[in-house]
C-alpha cells in the first residue's frame, strides 16, 4: 500500500474503507510500521499499541462486513497525547516520575473514539505535565524533543508536541491533544497541520491529567478543518464524570461569515508570517465579509494566565513538589517551577480569576458582532531545538496574540496552515470564535482550504 | 519554603527566589490602576458559556 494514504485525512480513507479499497487493519499495520519507522526521530511517540490497534482495526472491519458502520471515523487509526489515560498501556504525562505509571481504564475520550470505530494506535510524546511547571526549551520531556516533520532541527510545538509530529509526518490520521494555554494551536502552526481548540465545556477531560481545571481542554488536530470538525463531534458532549462538561449544539453559518481582524496581529511577526497572512486575508475575502480591524481589550492576559497555570499546577502536582520528585524532570526550568507556583500567593490567584469576569465581559463587547477574529496563529515559525524560547527569534515577539486571552475567555479557536517561512517552515492562520462555535470557524476554514492546498503539503523528507 | 531546603541546592534556591519575586510583580500588574478591580468583581468559579 502506498505511503500515500497515510497523509489522506479521514473523509478519504473513509471513502477507501467504504469501497473496500483498503481494510482498517491494512490502514492500522500502515501506520504501526510507519510509528515504528519514524515515531523516534521527530520525538513524537511514547508507547505504540500493536495489539490493542490490531484488536480494534479488526473489531471494524468485522462489523463492517456485517453492514454496520459506526460513522465517519470508524475504522480510521489515531493516536492519544499521553496525558489520557488508556487499557493496555502506561500513561507517563510526558514526565519521569509517571514513566511508570498505569491508569487501568479508558479516558472518556479514549472511550468515546471507541465507541465511533476509530483505532488507537500508540499514546504520543508531549511535554512533561503539559508545561505547567515553566519549561523553557523544546528538550522538556523524557522522549526528548518534539521535532516537526518540515525540519527536525526545529522543534514540533508544546504541550502537544507528539500529537503535531506524528500527524504530519503521517504516523496516525488524527490526534488527540489538549490545550491550557496554547498547547494545541503551537504544535498545529509548527507543524503545518489544523489544531481545534474547542470552547472550555464542550469536551471531557475524565481520565486527562489535569494542569489546570479552569483552563484544561482537550481537543483534536487533523489534516483538515473538515477531519478536525468530525473528530471534534465525536469526542464532545456531557459526562458525569466532568461536571464541567456540556451538551451543546454546533450551529453553522447562514448567511456570509462576518470576520474581524485582530488590530496590531501582525506587528513584530515575522516577515513571511505578515506577508502569508495578507494573503490569507485576500482568499478569505473571496467568500466572508472581513468587517474591519478590531482591538484586543486591554487586560492582563499573560499575566492572568501565568499566575492561574502556576498556582492550579502546583496544587494538581502538590504531591510530586512535596516528595521533591519535581526535581527528577528533564528540564531545569521545571525542576524548580513547582515550588515556583506552590509559593503564588492566593489573593494573586484569585485576583487573576476576578480578572476573567472582566476579560469575558470585554470579549463580548468587542468581538460579539463577528462570527471569528482572524490573526497570524503564532508572530514565528518553529523554534530551532537547543535554543531557550526567548532567545529563538527576540525580533519578533508579536504584540497581540490571541492564544492566552481566548483561553482565559474559554472561546474557541481553530488553527490552519496557510504558507511557509524560513527554513520551509509552516506558518498559521488563526480563527476565533464565540462559545460553541467551532462548527462555524470549521466551516470558515473549509472555505480556505478549498482555495488553498496547504494543508495538503507534504514535508520533503516524507 | 524553608521546609524544601534539604531537597534542593542552593542554585535551585536562587532560582525560586527569582520566581517569586516574579510571582510578586505578576500580582502587582493584576492590581495596575488600569487593571482595577472593584470590590463587586467575582470570580470566574466555572466557566459558562451559553451554547447558541
Amino acid at each position: 500500500m502506498s505511503g500515500d494514504v497515510a497523509f489522506a485525512g479521514v473523509a478519504e480513507q473513509q471513502r477507501l474503507l467504504a469501497r473496500g479499497a483498503i481494510s482498517s487493519v491494512e490502514l492500522t499495520n500502515l501506520y504501526l510500521a510507519r510509528l515504528e519507522k519514524f515515531g523516534e526521530s521527530y520525538g513524537a511517540v511514547i508507547t505504540i499499541m500493536h495489539e490493542r490497534a490490531r484488536a480494534e482495526a479488526k473489531r471494524a472491519d468485522r462489523e463492517r462486513a456485517l453492514g454496520r458502520v459506526r460513522g465517519p471515523l470508524h475504522g480510521i487509526p489515531y493516536g492519544a497525547k499521553d496525558m489520557l489515560a488508556t487499557v493496555g498501556a502506561p500513561t507517563t504525562w510526558g514526565a519521569t516520575p509517571y514513566r511508570k505509571q498505569r491508569l487501568d481504564f479508558d479516558a472518556t475520550v479514549v472511550k468515546r473514539l471507541k465507541d465511533a470505530g476509530a483505532v488507537l494506535l500508540a499514546k504520543l510524546a508531549m511535554i512533561e505535565l503539559a508545561g505547567g511547571f515553566g519549561y523553557n526549551e523544546a528538550d522538556a520531556s523524557f522522549t526528548g524533543p518534539g521535532r516537526t516533520p518540515w525540519d527536525r532541527n526545529f522543534w514540533s510545538g508544546g504541550s502537544s508536541s507528539g500529537s503535531g509530529a506524528a500527524l504530519a509526518a503521517g504516523l496516525v490520521a488524527f490526534a488527540i491533544g489538549s490545550e491550557t494555554s496554547g498547547s494545541i494551536l503551537y504544535p498545529a502552526t509548527f507543524c503545518g497541520v489544523t489544531g481545534l481548540r474547542p470552547t472550555f465545556g464542550r469536551v471531557s477531560r475524565h481520565g486527562a491529567m489535569a494542569l489546570c481545571w479552569t483552563l484544561d481542554k482537550l481537543g483534536p488536530l487533523a489534516h483538515s478543518a473538515a477531519d478536525a470538525d468530525a473528530v471534534l463531534r465525536a469526542i464532545a458532549g456531557s459526562d458525569p464524570q466532568d461536571a464541567a462538561a456540556v451538551d451543546a449544539p454546533f450551529p453553522v453559518a447562514r448567511r456570509r461569515p462576518r470576520l474581524g481582524i485582530l488590530a496590531k496581529g501582525t506587528q513584530k511577526t515575522m516577515p513571511a508570517v505578515k506577508r502569508n497572512f495578507e494573503a490569507s486575508l485576500r482568499v478569505l475575502a473571496e467568500f466572508c465579509d472581513i468587517a474591519g480591524e478590531v482591538a484586543l481589550p486591554d487586560l492582563p492576559y499573560e499575566v492572568a494566565v501565568g499566575t492561574i497555570v502556576r498556582a492550579e499546577g502546583a496544587a494538581a502536582f502538590r504531591e510530586l513538589i512535596e516528595s521533591g520528585r519535581s526535581r527528577e524532570l528533564r528540564n531545569v526550568n521545571d525542576r524548580t517551577g513547582g515550588y515556583i507556583g506552590y509559593a503564588t500567593l492566593a489573593i494573586d490567584y484569585i485576583d487573576a480569576q476576578r480578572q476573567r469576569t472582566l476579560m469575558r465581559a470585554a470579549f463580548e463587547k468587542a468581538f460579539g458582532p463577528y462570527d471569528a477574529i482572524v490573526s497570524p496563529t503564532l508572530p514565528t515559525v518553529a523554534y530551532p531545538i537547543g535554543v531557550p524560547f526567548d532567545e529563538a527569534y527576540p525580533k519578533y515577539p508579536g504584540v497581540a496574540n490571541l492564544i492566552a486571552a481566548g483561553n482565559l475567555t474559554g472561546w474557541p479557536a481553530i488553527g490552519i496552515p496557510n504558507g511557509f517561512g524560513h527554513s520551509g517552515l509552516p506558518t498559521g492562520l488563526s480563527l476565533l470564535g464565540r462559545p460553541f462555535a467551532e462548527a462555524k470557524l470549521a466551516q470558515i476554514a473549509r472555505g480556505y482550504e478549498a482555495r488553498t492546498d496547504f494543508h495538503t503539503r507534504r514535508p520533503p523528507e516524507l | 519554603m524553608r521546609r524544601f531546603d534539604a531537597k534542593l541546592s542552593d542554585s535551585d534556591l536562587e532560582g525560586i527566589a527569582r520566581g517569586i519575586d516574579d510571582n510578586a510583580a505578576a500580582g502587582a500588574t493584576l492590581h495596575q490602576k488600569k487593571n482595577q478591580l472593584r470590590n463587586s468583581d467575582d470570580l470566574a468559579i466555572t466557566f459558562e458559556a451559553d451554547p447558541q
